[in-house]
């Protein structure tokens, strides 16, 4: 099975397969829906550092 | 009160980095806009008003940024990985959202974000609103039951 690093490839699209196998990765996530076909099943996740701590709290104003 | 289960998901599944990937609260999530529709991972985030999506997803579902309104969105920063301070997106008034294990098709106003480290965050406004959820990190599980 393809692994990818995290901390290479932190914020890029990734298109995995339903048994989570990576179909494909890319900077754009138009080009990479384009290159594995947009009939495809796929689910599209961004790399996320492993090493790196994530707090997303957001206010609109 | 039927409760559906999910499993944390890591991305260690297909990253090869020494480190563990941190297990998160994500769920499946089906977008669809007139032209389009794609699946993605949200993250369950009750520290979020409200539901929040990449600005790369609309232009995949073919939504145009010039014909929404404009959104100010704060954050806690790039230091800490999230949300980097005051960011520009755009309101969109109703995007069809399909969550993993519920049929019901919701129809939600969403605002696509420019440089938001996840895909999708599901905050208070639209998915707690709707779903009573029960965390368990300590198990690896989350729970969901539609109000």
């Amino acid at each position: 099975m393809i692994r990818i690093s995290g901390k290479e490839n932190e914020g890029k699209w990734v298109a995995l397969s339903k048994d989570n196998k990576i179909l494909g990765l890319s900077d754009n996530l138009v080009s990479l829906r384009k290159e594995i076909g947009l009939e495809t099943e796929a689910i599209y996740t961004k790399v996320l550092s492993p090493g790196k701590i994530y707090a997303l709290v957001e206010c609109i104003i | 009160m039927d409760w559906k289960k999910y499993t944390y998901l890591s991305q260690s599944d297909f990253l090869n980095d020494e480190v563990i990937a941190n297990p998160r609260p994500l769920l499946k999530v089906t977008l669809t806009a007139p032209a389009s529709k794609i699946e993605v991972m949200g993250l369950v985030d009750s520290g979020t008003d409200s539901t929040l999506v990449h600005s790369s997803i609309a232009e995949a579902l073919f939504i145009s940024r010039n014909t929404c309104r404009p959104a100010y969105v704060k954050g806690t920063g790039k230091k800490l990985g999230g949300v980097p301070g005051d960011v520009v997106g755009f309101h969109y008034s109703s995007l069809k959202v399909k969550y993993e294990g519920f049929e019901e098709i919701f129809e939600l106003p969403v605002t696509f974000v420019d440089d938001l480290p996840v895909e999708m965050l599901l905050g208070q406004k639209d998915f707690f609103n709707c779903f009573d959820v029960k965390f368990s990190k300590n198990k690896g599980v989350f729970e969901l039951a539609r109000v």
